[in-house]
This record gives structure tokens, sequence and C-alpha cells, in this order.
């Protein structure tokens, strides 16, 4: 593909980065002309102390507010049409996300439900929101899903037990206040899930056939920011500095694939998360080399960029040696970070491969796979990952 | 979603880029914009509105916004009259309403509604009376009260009229010495005057509402008036019935009732004419009206009977009587005396007592004398030509006497030396004038002899013309060949002066 022939776009929020940064959310939501501000968050965070700085801020600012907690692990419709609910009964006017990537595609969907008086199913697929969302602001206290930066969210449909996609541009956040210091209370577990959420964004996003030259620069950065500070961070919970630049390399992660959008590995897993409430990073995480396995002949070149990025020495090697060495490497980080497992061990049942193929040909991340696959294709990755 | 066709992929592509129709970074301006112009069209609406639309901050009282309407009624400008108080633009003493619907607490969704009549201060201090239409919103927490005035100066001026229009035609309807009731399409009374009262002996209030028209109908003529709803509503057929009522003693009262229907509704108006005195009245007229024709009738049959009775008498006195010449003249005296009497004897028998039908006199009178002078040798003719006249006693007894005269002198004269004869009579009407003509085909007579008689009869004849004011000509052809005589009378019915 001669992909520089293409049009490409690249749309990013404003966002301020760095130590602090979550305390601006007051004066932002200021700026924003709120009078009464929506908080969505999650379970977890209502016990921790980012919560009640950022209640503080905004007293600080003479805004009232009301919080928004019922969100589960994987957002679903009728949590979202619930916070909906909340926001016009309370007649809010701003909505602030804090947590992960649970509470902020929540919070995106409040939003456009609200604006477009809508059900939240409706809006499935990409550019299908007529009217933006009212001002979002959104900090995020993982360093993995991007959903701070992106044009993605990702709800449950709790009827057909599928994840749907929501992509449009009138969904990226108004500010994103992307603070390392608030992804510190993260365990070792969350971190490598959210680490390789976040790998497998630049992963996908490089070898996109949306790709382009900005988002390249970015993928790149990241994946070579990841790869080298996962597992020290995992050893290291407390390291800011760590932290720090797992969540740059998370950020530019987002911008790459807002952009240049994902592939295979994002639409089979979540294929997979419609059928089990797996944690998604993990199901990227066991998916990744077997997808990668499949794809390296389509663009062996970027994934060779890729390799020297990861500090990978492959001089000297064949091609076939250079992907095995590849294959490997991740393997080998998967194991480190304790995210080696299969889809049998998560309970996977070798007779859901079919339907899980099906539906992951329906996920609109599957379009900007390099490499086009057929349902007996996506079968085998399963039975490969299995 | 992704199909196999790659061409679909590759939209699908586009759109996930940012290059779709929609797809824009975030931006609130079109959507504000658009917000904007519809607020702006909105406020064009309300400023265009006739009424005059307030927003007002309950706890200050303070006018926080209005329409164009709303400060152009009062004559304000817009800067003047902005955040000003409500209270220094309705009169005082009407505060109080309004306070006490601003105190009462509302939630947001609350939709009550409150119409207050009050009058609103305009710049210069005069009033203008406005309906207002209240009702109360928060925004934003704060407590507001929508207020939509109407004014209400030509409604309140038309009410006035319509109020003393009222009063005249309730004056007309309660003064009217006539009972006047509205009757409901199911004949139930509705209003009622203070005449009905006297009529019927109810009071008012035990008949509005309560009791139909039927209730006081005589069972006899019931039917009668309870057909006026079969009147198609509208057609303003205006009925009379004269009918009885009972009132609450059980009197009964003879009414005259009008109905007409009230236009436009199903409603009618009825008048009711207490007649019961005046139909008494006319009651005992007309009974002493048929005593005085008893009477009179007795009078003719007695007079009848007297004149019978002097020809009686006359006749008696015949058989004293050699002289034919005196014998002759009692003759024609009974004669004249029977003219008269059949005159009387035909008026009590007529209906009226004052007239009688002339053309079957003559034919009684002229049978009487065809039989007093019968000639056994001789054959008389008598043909009538007699058109249906009514004469009135005053002018039939002189013509009566006139053809009693002529025509037995006719037979006594006129046929001297021959055997058969006719005698003609005719009586028409022509030109409001009544034409008698005798006429025979005897022997004739000398009219200059006639002029010169001193015979009773032709003496008679003439007076009796005078005395009807008629005119009298004779025409005889004796002198010339022998052809007879005729007498015409013209005359007309003389209207009498009364005698006392
Ligand atoms: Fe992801």
């Amino acid at each position: 593909m001669v992909q520089e022939n293409y049009l490409r776009k690249f749309v990013a929020p404003e966002f301020i980065y760095g130590s602090g940064a979550r305390l601006l959310a007051g004066r932002y939501a200021k700026n924003l002309a709120a009078k009464k501000v929506l908080i969505v968050t999650d379970p977890e965070v209502m016990n921790l102390n980012i919560l009640v700085e950022l209640e503080g801020v905004l007293i600080e600012q003479g805004l009232e507010y009301e919080i928004y907690s019922s969100i589960s692990p994987n957002s679903r419709d009728e949590e979202v049409m619930n916070g909906s609910e909340v926001f016009n009964s309370e007649e809010c006017n701003l909505i602030i996300a804090l947590g992960g990537g649970s509470p902020m595609d929540c919070a995106k969907g409040i939003g456009i439900v609200s604006s477009n008086r809508n059900h939240i199913l409706e809006f499935e697929g990409v550019d299908q929101v007529p009217l933006p969302s009212p001002p979002l602001i959104c900090i995020p206290t993982t360093a993995g899903t991007s959903a701070d930066v992106s044009q993605f969210a990702i709800i449950l449909d709790s009827i057909k037990k599928v994840k749907i996609a929501i992509i449009s541009k009138t969904m990226v956040p108004d500010v994103a206040l992307i603070d390392p210091f608030t992804t510190l209370t993260m365990d070792k577990t969350l971190t490598a899930h959210t680490g390789f959420d976040a790998l497998v964004h630049s992963f996908e996003a490089y070898v996109s056939n949306a790709s382009s030259h900005i988002t390249n620069l970015h993928a790149l950065d990241s994946i070579r920011l990841i790869s080298s500070h996962i597992l020290p961070t995992i050893t290291d919970l407390q390291n800011q500095q760590f932290r720090s630049k797992m969540m740059l390399g998370s950020l530019e992660a987002g911008l790459a694939f807002s952009n240049a959008s994902l592939g295979l590995i994002h639409a089979m897993a979540h294929s997979l998360g419609g059928l089990l409430d797996l944690s998604h990073g993990k199901s990227n995480a066991i998916l990744m080399e077997h997808v990668i396995d499949y794809n390296f002949s389509e663009v062996p070149e970027k994934y060779l960029k890729i390799a020297r990025a990861m500090g990978i020495d492959q001089n000297g090697l064949s091609l076939g040696e250079k992907k095995d060495s590849l294959l490997n490497f991740i393997k080998n980080l998967k194991k480190e970070a304790g995210v080696d497992t299969s889809l049998k061990k998560l309970g996977v049942r070798e007779e859901d491969f079919q339907s899980l193929a099906l539906k992951a040909l329906q996920d609109p991340c599957i379009v900007t796979n390099p490499r086009r696959p057929s349902a007996e294709d996506i079968e085998e990755i399963y039975q490969n990952a299995f | 979603m992704p199909s196999d066709d790659y061409q679909e992929w590759d939209t699908l592509r586009e759109k996930i880029i940012g290059l779709g129709e929609h797809s824009i970074q975030k931006s609130y301006y079109p959507k504000l914009q658009e917000q904007l112009k519809e607020l702006e069209r909105f406020k064009t609406l309300l400023d265009h509105s006739n009424d005059a639309i307030f927003l007002i901050e309950v706890v200050s009282g303070k006018l926080m916004d209005l329409n164009q309407s709303a400060y152009n009624q009062l004559n304000y400008e817009y800067s003047d009259i902005i955040k000003r108080s409500i209270w220094d633009l309705i009169i005082s003493k009407d505060h109080s309403e309004f306070k006490k619907i601003f105190t009462i607490s509302n939630r947001a969704q609350d939709e009550s509604k409150w119409t207050l009549e009050t009058q609103f201060l305009k710049k210069d201090g005069s009033v203008i009376p406005m309906e207002v239409s209240l009702s109360l919103v928060i925004f934003s927490g704060e407590k507001y009260s929508v207020m939509v005035a109407r004014d209400i100066k030509e409604r309140l001026i038309a009410k006035e009229a319509l109020k003393k229009s009222e009063d005249y035609y309730r004056a007309i309807f309660e003064n009217s010495s006539a009972g006047m009731i509205i009757l409901e399409k199911d004949t139930t009374i509705s209003l009622a005057n203070s005449e009905v009262e006297s009529i019927t002996n109810y009071p008012r209030r035990e008949i509005e509402g309560r009791k139909t028209i039927k209730y006081f109908l005589s069972p006899d003529n019931l039917e009668d008036i309870t057909g006026i709803h079969k009147t198609p509503v509208g057609e303003s057929v205006k009925e009379e019935y004269e009918t009885d009522i009972i009132d609450r003693y059980g009197n009964k009262k003879h009414v005259f009732i009008t109905l007409a229907p009230i236009p436009r509704t199903d409603k009618h108006l009825a008048s009711i004419l207490d007649i019961t005195d005046r139909k008494k009245a006319e009651e005992k007229i007309k009974n002493s009206l048929k005593e005085k024709e008893v009477l009179l009738q007795e009078i003719h049959h007695r007079v009848k009977n007297n004149l019978q009775i002097i020809s009686s008498l006359l006749n008696l006195q015949t058989s004293n009587i050699r002289d034919p010449l005196d014998l002759e003249i009692f003759q024609e005296s009974q004669d004249r005396i029977k003219s008269m009497a059949l005159i009387h004897e035909q008026l009590y028998r007529s209906r009226d007592l004052a007239s009688i039908n002339f053309a079957i006199y003559i034919q009684q009178i002229m049978s009487h004398l065809f039989y007093s002078y019968t000639f056994k040798d001789k054959n008389i003719k008598l043909k009538l030509e007699l058109e249906d006249i009514n004469l009135e006693i005053d002018t039939a007894i002189p013509c009566g006497l006139i053809i009693n005269e002529v025509v037995s002198n006719c037979l006594k004269h006129a046929f001297k030396g021959k055997n058969s004869g006719e005698i003609k009579i005719v009586f028409k009407e022509e030109k409001g004038l009544h034409h008698l003509t005798i006429s025979d085909n005897g022997i004739g007579f000398p009219l200059k002899k006639m002029e010169k008689s001193t015979s009773l009869g032709l003496k008679l004849v003439q007076m009796l013309v005078d005395q009807i004011e008629g005119e009298l000509e004779i025409d005889s052809k004796m002198e010339v060949n022998n052809s007879g005589t005729s007498f015409y009378i013209k005359f007309q019915e003389l209207q009498y002066k009364k005698r006392i």
C-alpha cells in the first residue's frame, strides 16, 4: 500500500501532561462554563484520595457536582443510560471522567446520549454521532486505555453480549489532564494489563494501513518507552520516574491509535470481551504474538522497525529468524510481566471460536489491520492462543 | 460494519481516520449558533405577541426580562423598565394578591397557573386594566414568576355595555304588565317576572327552574301549547293561544299567551295576559245583547200582531159598510197595514232584527195582493226580476207601502176592459243605487190628471218617495197607444239619524 497518497488527519484534545495536571480540573471546568459537574468514576476510585482532591478543586471554584460511580470494569449500556439520567435530572452541564478506560468510555457515552437524546446503542459504528457531547474533561488513572485522548468508546451491549465500538471525533474529550501521580495506586496486575494494552495500541497503530508519519512517530516512541519501562515499573510500583514514562508511552500510543486506528488484536479482544468479562489488557496480551505472526508477512519492514524500537538485536538474522526473535521477545516480556496465560486457562472453549471469529470480523478495528483475514484465519489464531 | 467487500472496508477506514462527512474536531460553535438563532426567533415571536410578558424574580420582585409589547404598552423604554420592581407597575391595592401567589412553594415541574385581574401603571401614572396569567418557574435554583398580561379595556367596556343592555331588557321584562316567562327547550320555566307571581300565586323561586309550563295548564288544553317546541329552532314563528291555567289555589284563569322563539337559542319567550276579567265583561255584554234581541223580536212580533188586529178590526167593520167606495177605502187600508205587518213579521224572523231580504218581501206582498184582487174574468201575470237586496226597516216600510200602493192601483185600474195583462217588478242595485221599476201593459192613464190627482194612493206614493229621498218617474203611454204605465224609483238606502 502506498500510504503517502492517502489523506491523513490528526486530531487530539487539548491535553496537559505532568505531575499536578489533575489539579487543574477546577480551572478548566470553570473556563468551560460549568455550573454543575457530573463526576464519572468507578467504585475503586471512590476510595482514593484523588477523588477528594478533585472535589476540593471544584469547590474551590464554587462549582456544584454530582458523582456517578455505578460502573463495572467493562462499562455497560445501561450504566451509560443511568448516568445520562443523572446528568439530566441533576441539571449538570459538564462531565469530568476520573479513572481508567471504563469510566472514561462511560463518560463519553453519557455525554452523547445527553446531547443527542438517543439510546447509546444507536451510535454504534463510525461517525454516527450528530451532536458533540457536553464539555468533557478526562483525568486518566491508568496508563493504558488512552480513552482520554481517543475518539473511541467501547461499551458492552448487555443483551447481545458483545462489546460495541463507537468511533467519532465528537467524542474526543475537550481536555485531558494526564498526571502520572494518579497511576501510583495501580497494583502489579493492573499495571501489567494496562501496560500491555498501551503496547498493543502502539503496535497496531504502527502497522495500521491508516497510519501516517505523525502517528508513526508517536507509535514507535511509545513502543520504546513502554517496552523498556514496563518491567521496571511492575517491580517498583511507587517509582514516579517509571510511572511517568509509562504514562507518556500510553499518551503517545493513544495519539497514534486514535488517528491511525487499531487492528486484528483489538478486534479479536473485543470479541472475547463480549463473551467473557475479561480484562481488556490481558486479552490483548494473550493474542498479541499470534496476530503478529499472522500479520508479519504483510508489513515485515514495519515489524522490524518495531523490533529495533524494542531494542532487539537482529543483526545478521534472516527475515524468518528476525520474526522469531520479535515473537520470542514478546513472549518473554509477557512471561516476565506475568500475563503469559492462554485462552483455555481463561475459560474460553474451542466451540466458541467460530462465533468469536464472526464477531471479530464485524469489529471496525479490523479494517485497518495490515492483512485482511478470513473467518478461518481468525479461528486459527484463536486456536493458536488456546 | 465490515463485510467481505473491500470497497466497504476502504470507506470505513476513511471514516475512522476522520474523513467522514460529519467528522470534524469537536466543536460547539455550529450548535451554539443554531440555538442562538432559535432564541432570536423566539424573542421576535415574543416581542410581536400582543400580550405583555414579564419575567420577575420572586425574591426581589425585580423585572428580569419582558417583551417589547410589555414595555410599549406601559410606555417605557426597555432600559427604563428593566430591573424595576414589579410593585411600581401594579396598583398597590392588588399587591397582596400577587404576593400570596409568589409565596406558594412550587416544584420545578409544577405547571399551576393563576389568573388575576389588575391594573398596570403606565409611565405617566395612568392605568390599564389587564388580565394576568401567572406561573412560577425555577431557573438555576432561583424562583421566578412568568406573567402574561392582556389588555382588557375593550372587554370591560363591552362587558359594561352588555350589563347596561341586560339591565334595560330586564327592566322591560320585569315591569311588563303581562306575565313574562322564558321557556327552556323542555318547557321548564327558567325565568319569570313579578306578574307571573300574581297570575299563578307562586313565588318566583318556586317556579324558576322548577316547573314547566305544563304544570300550570289546565288538562283540557294541554295539547294546545305543548306543541310549541315542535317548531324548528330558528323559525321565528309567533304563536298565540287563548287557554286556561290553574293557579296555586286551583283557581282557573283565562289567559292569552303569546309565544315567540328567542333567536339563536332553543328557548322561547312567552307573555301571559290574564284576561279572566275581560272575558267576564264580554260575557256580560253578550248576555245583555241577547236579552235585547229577544226583546226586539218580541216587539216586532207584537207590532205585527197589533197590525193584524187592526186589520181584523177593519175587516169586521166592513160588514157594516154598504158603499162600495167606502169598502174600497177599507180594503186599501187593510192592504197598507198588511204590507207593514209583513215587514215586521219578516223582521222578527230575521237573524239581525234590523233588515229584511226585500226580494222575499216583494214575493210575499205580491201573493197577498193578487189574492185580494182576484179577477175571475182576467188573467193577470206577475213577472219579477229581483236581486237579493236587504233593506233596513226605515227604508223597507216606505218601499213596501209604495209597492203596495202602485200594484193595487194597477190591479184596480190598469186592465179595465182587458182580459189579460202583465205586471212586472224589477228591483236591482246599480252603481250604489237601488232601482225599483213597476210596470204594466195596461191601458195607462193621463199624466196631467195624475199631477192634479187628489187620490190618497198617488199622494202617498209621492210622499213615501220623498221620505226615502228617492226620485220618482212615471211614464204612461195612454195618449199614444194605451200601452201601459211604468213607475221608476231610484233611491239610496240612507243612513238615518239615530233615533232616541
Ligand atoms: Fe485497548
